[in-house]
């Protein structure tokens, strides 16, 4: 054990009075307040937290912020854990239960860092190259399960228990980041007169500032006085994740990781960003640079000032820029021995403290130490200076990266700086602002890009040196990238890819730099020249109910219940959504299952008298002097030549001809239509309407009014059906003998004024009844007290399914698809004669709107009377699959009025092959069907005016 | 079907029983129909976008082709819809049954809303009006004073809508 907690009061982040218990791998440890789970962790001197994903490594906590690699830890327990939750960014709470992810047995003892040993079967790409023999497939299922970091919560345990927020938000300004740079940026923002907005991730302000000395936590909490009376509103533990267009940007707050309210997703869109967003540090690259103990300088910096932890009793800096030495004298101001500065570079302007070695030109080649760092081997680049110094934590310092990933985010393009050997960001964009270290204004000499130990001190070392890791949380080694450059995977996107460089959840914050300079360092190309990837939201790993928000349960997504929902309820309605209304599918009675019920309410209604709310059945109103003629430009059919009183079935049909949506057309008055659309359809035709109308046939005087949810639909029928209308007391005008089919009437019964229309989607004498909806319910409740004796029955969607199959009715949707054409459900034949024009009628003279080998809707009847044909299977020709398909089974029911199964196909050439006989295959089974036209039931539609 | 009347955290939901929804139709050649029409109800002239006018009823602009009249009985209504009648360049259409309406009122209505519509669409002063997403379904809100509003969904999504203003006002820190 090495790291500690330092005495006294250092630490100027935590409060010591309140300290708080927390569990590491069934550890019982303590923390403080203002302790994140890294700081807590380090101070009980745990450097051994983790094992890394492909190779199980021994590691230790690497960073101090969201680009740490390697302590990612499951936490929390049953419904509430969250996989992969990196433990610089919790907050230390009471109670916290903390596992590492990918150790089995233990952490101390992993089976699976056997595969260290393997390593170099196990290269970038492997997966490509290996495991191919016998076959990959029984590789896969092994792989998959070694693969992977944690575990999500297992389902038995419940859903999350947690509430997330969701907030949208208006500001002027928004500044992102509130390091000192950021809170100028919103002082000067505010004094401007501007609304501002300023978030910042940690839990406090400060940025890379906070950990300088008290002197500079002075002046950042003069600072903050500033901003506060300036009226810049401070949101902390806040971090940005995404910058999306039109200024629009996303950020989530963490509240209290242990709370009812647990995150907070913020939504804003504003008129100027200010990027704050600061830099994250480079590593240094050398072999074994992954041990417990091998830290990034500015992180250890902060554990000692911010946390009051020393990471180490003897540290040693590495480093290719100045801010090691100010780390340096920071680390000694706070009694922490340091051991030695390793700078790359042979000459510096920065002071090391006194007594510090300095090691100029040289790199460390060797870390001691399997579980934890114990010493180094430092060899001066040509080879000729040794030295063997005993440390126990190894600070890197190898230069810095601006955080320009929102900036990307933002189409911002990125500039080499030579000097500093980094990508910073090339100019500000419109609306956004950079400033401060994230513009890359940040001045640490001059630093090498490239950062590793010459060949020829490694070759000094006299023995084979350790891999070299570039990215730690994906084990990418530099070996990894010499692999992608030798097989030609030389693009950065190839990199990225190939490696797995920068696709873990830190995505590449400590890595992407150093594997661009060794790609273009093995190609002959300037970083530059190599390039960078996108990059792209969220900043941060987030959790996924906290981009849910309350989404879940009732709120996942809209259900429309009908007017009329409680009484089917009463009615044991067994409930489905249909097309984002919640229906009854059923009413299933005395145990019955669904299917039962459906075969029973099919048989009933043809015997009696049923009942069913089509209140979602789409209701749109169409008015206007020229609502005829659009109706006729819109539909396959005529509409305009229909009297007032008459309705007409009709298709709709895209500009490619193809169907997509069908309904009744009644004409109410001479320049007013109601027209009916598929239950789930209204929106789309009244879309369809409104853009021919608003984009082409802009001079056509007609309004339309979508009216779905202002009207209920009873819909009764049945043969006796009038029976129990005349019984309700509606008027002897709607009789069968009086009402013709496919005709409506605008009626006042009993004071409610309502619009009644023959039809029947069963083929049975039908009244579809609509009415206001709020008076739904009590007609369907009078009807159905007065029907007993008459044997009403409440039927749902599938006894409807069932008899619509009967009579070879269409359903949109399901006997069609998204290449139907009229001609092939056989509604093609008044389109010759009909003189207007219509959507859809170019396209239906295209060749293959005409090829003769079109599928085309036919019914089936299994030849043994007895099996259910499956929807989808596939009519294949003879000899049978594998084989070009003939056509497939779109509607399938067993019959209960007809005693066996009847189905709908398309088939190809379909209505010239009716009397043949075909094969229906699935899933290995072959099933005789013969064709058929249809209807199977009622063909001379016989029933549809109450008569047998 | 989901009670109607509840508390949103701090905010109060009430649900408005006798509210009357007219959709006024017109085609841009009627538009002194629709101008006739609000006059017969004491509206002086059509309402701009975002604008509410008068005072039961309230007219609020929807479209450039709809405007919709609110009001706590149909006798207040009644003048606006006989005057559209009688051409065939508009129309009035009854919407009530497919329309539920809300009264929110709390000190902390605006948070409430932040949490369930952008904060763009929310209607600032007192006799304005946005058409607004609240989350997955389209609303349109009625500003009457800085802490009461109408909110207006269809009357379908009861359940959705309840669900989240609850779940909302949970969010809301007294």
């Amino acid at each position: 054990m090495s790291a500690y907690r330092l005495p006294g009061l250092a630490g100027a982040w935590i409060d010591r009075s309140q300290k708080l218990n927390f569990n590491f791998d069934g550890r019982a440890l303590q923390g403080y307040s203002g302790d994140t789970l890294a700081s807590a962790l380090l101070a009980t001197g745990s450097m051994h937290v983790a094992r890394s994903f492909k190779l199980h490594r021994p590691r230790g906590i690497f960073s101090c912020g969201i680009e740490e690699p390697n302590g990612l830890f499951e936490i929390g327990d049953d419904a509430r854990r969250t996989p992969n939750t990196r433990a610089t960014d919790i907050n230390l709470y009471e109670g916290l239960v903390a596992r590492p992810g990918n150790v089995w047995p233990s952490l101390k003892f992993d089976i699976l860092s056997i595969n260290n040993y393997f390593a170099g079967l196990l290269p970038a790409g492997f997966y490509y190259k290996t495991f191919m023999w016998p076959a990959w497939r029984l590789f896969e299922p092994a792989i998959r399960r070694a693969a992977g970091l944690g575990h999500a919560a297992d389902p038995h345990s419940g859903s999350d228990p947690d509430r997330y927020d969701e907030l949208s938000m208006n500001a002027h300004t928004l500044v992102v980041g509130g390091g000192v740079a950021g809170m100028q940026a919103a002082l000067d923002a505010a004094d401007a007169g501007h609304d501002v907005l300023l978030m910042e991730g940690q839990s406090q302000l400060g940025g890379w500032t906070a950990a300088q000395g008290e002197a500079a936590r002075t002046q950042i909490a003069t600072l903050a006085g500033q901003i506060e009376k300036a009226g810049v509103r401070v949101v902390t533990a806040c971090t940005v994740i995404g910058l999306y267009d039109h200024q629009f940007v996303s950020a989530v707050q963490v509240l209290d990781e242990n709370g009812q309210t647990r995150e907070r997703l913020w939504k804003m869109r504003v008129a100027q960003i200010v990027l704050a967003c600061g830099a994250f540090e480079r590593p240094m690259l050398f072999p074994d640079n992954d041990r417990p103990g091998v830290m990034l300088a500015s992180a250890v910096q902060r554990y000692a000032e911010l946390y009051g932890v020393a990471c180490g009793r003897r540290v040693l800096l590495t480093a290719a820029c100045d801010s090691a030495y100010g780390v340096a004298h920071s680390l000694m101001a706070a009694g922490i021995e340091v051991a030695a500065i390793i700078d790359h570079r042979d000459e510096t302007a920065a002071q090391a403290p006194t007594g510090v070695p300095v090691y100029r030109s040289s790199a460390i080649v060797s870390v001691k130490g399997g579980q934890e760092v114990t010493g180094v081997t430092v060899i001066s680049h040509d080879g000729l200076h040794r030295q063997e110094i005993l440390v126990d934590c190894i600070a890197v310092a190898g230069g810095w990266t601006p955080a320009v990933n929102l900036y990307s985010m933002a189409g911002g393009s990125l500039q080499w700086d030579e000097r500093s050997s980094m990508f910073a960001p090339s100019k500000d964009l419109p609306g956004i602002t950079v400033v401060g270290a994230c513009a890359g204004k940040l001045d640490v000499g001059w630093v090498p890009a490239d950062n590793r130990p010459t060949p020829v001190a490694l070759s000094a070392l006299g023995q084979i040196p350790g891999k070299i890791f570039i990215d730690l949380q994906n084990d990418v080694a530099a070996s990894d990238v010499a692999l992608a450059a030798q097989e030609n995977f030389r693009s950065v996107e190839h990199l990225k890819r190939y490696t797995t460089m920068g696709m873990a959840t830190d995505q590449g914050k400590t890595s992407n730099v150093n594997a661009i300079v060794l790609m273009g360092a093995l190609t002959q190309r300037t970083p530059p020249q190599v390039g960078t990837t996108k990059f792209r939201p969220p900043f941060k790993p987030v959790t996924i109910n906290t981009i849910a928000g309350g989404r879940s349960g009732e709120r996942f997504k809209p259900l429309k219940r009908m007017p009329g929902h409680d009484w089917h309820t009463e009615r044991g309605g067994l409930f489905e959504d249909f097309g984002g209304w919640l229906r009854p599918a059923a009413y299933p009675i005395q145990g019955e299952s669904l299917e039962q019920a459906a075969q029973r309410e099919a048989f009933q209604v043809r015997q009696t008298v049923g009942l069913f709310e089509g209140s979602p059945l789409g209701k749109i109103e169409v008015f206007g002097p020229d609502a005829a003629d659009f109706l006729d430009l819109m539909y396959v059919g005529t509409m305009s030549t229909l009297p007032v009183g008459g309705a007409r079935y009709g298709i709709l049909i895209n500009e490619n001809g193809v169907v997509f949506d069908d309904g009744i057309v009644a004409r109410l008055a001479p320049d007013h239509f109601w027209v009916n659309t598929t239950s789930g359809g209204v929106e789309r035709v009244v879309l369809a309407f409104e853009e021919w109308l608003q984009c082409e046939y802009v001079n056509h005087r007609v309004l339309v009014t979508p009216v779905t949810s202002a009207w209920g639909n009873v819909t009764v029928s049945g043969p006796k059906a009038w029976a129990l209308l005349e019984r309700a007391g509606f008027d002897a005008t709607l009789a069968p003998g009086a009402m013709k089919h496919m005709t409506i009437r605008d009626i006042d019964h009993a004071g409610t004024r309502m619009r009644v229309l023959r039809a029947s989607f069963n083929g049975e004498l039908g009244y579809e009844i609509n009415l206001p909806a709020q008076e739904t319910s009590s007609l369907i409740d009078r009807l159905w007290d007065l029907g007993h004796d008459l044997g009403v029955v409440p039927y749902g969607i599938e006894a409807l399914m069932v008899m619509r199959t009967e009579k070879g009715f269409l359903h949109v949707g399901g006997d069609t698809d998204g290449t139907t054409l009229p001609g092939d459900i056989g509604m093609d034949r008044g389109i010759a004669k009909k003189a207007a024009n219509f959507v859809g009628r170019r396209s239906l003279l295209r060749p293959a709107s005409l090829d003769a080998s079109r599928m085309q809707l036919v019914g089936l009847i299994p030849v043994d009377r007895k099996t259910l044909l499956p929807v989808g299977a596939h009519v294949v020709a003879p000899p049978g699959p594998p084989g070009l398909i003939d056509g497939f089974v779109t509607s399938s029911h067993p019959s209960p009025n007809l005693g066996h199964p009847v189905a709908l196909a398309m088939l190809q050439r379909g209505r010239a092959r009716v009397g043949e006989i075909i094969t229906v295959h699935h899933l290995g089974k072959a099933i005789d069907a013969q064709v058929v036209a249809t209807p199977f039931f009622d063909p001379q539609g016989e029933r549809l005016n109450g008569r047998d | 079907m989901a009670a109607t009347d509840f508390n949103a955290g701090p905010v109060s939901v009430r649900k408005i029983e006798t509210l009357v929804v007219v959709a006024l139709r017109h085609l841009p050649e009627a538009a002194d129909t629709l101008v006739t029409a609000l006059r017969a109800v004491g509206i002086s002239a059509a309402p701009n976008p975002g604008q509410v006018l008068g005072q039961n009823p309230w007219a609020l602009w929807r479209s450039p082709s709809e405007v919709i009249l609110l009001a706590t009985h149909r006798n207040h209504t009644d003048a606006a819809v006989a005057a559209m009648m009688g051409t065939s360049l508009a129309c009035a259409v009854n919407q009530t049954d497919g329309v539920l309406a809300l009264e929110l009122q709390g000190q902390q209505l605006d948070d409430l809303l932040r949490r369930l519509v952008d904060s763009r669409s929310l209607p600032g002063l007192p006799g304005t009006s946005t058409q607004a997403r609240l989350v997955d379904i389209s609303i349109t809100l009625v500003r009457h004073e800085s802490d009461r509003l109408w909110l207006l969904a269809e009357r379908p999504q009861t359940e959705y809508l309840v669900n989240w203003l609850k779940h909302a006002g949970a969010c809301l820190e007294p």
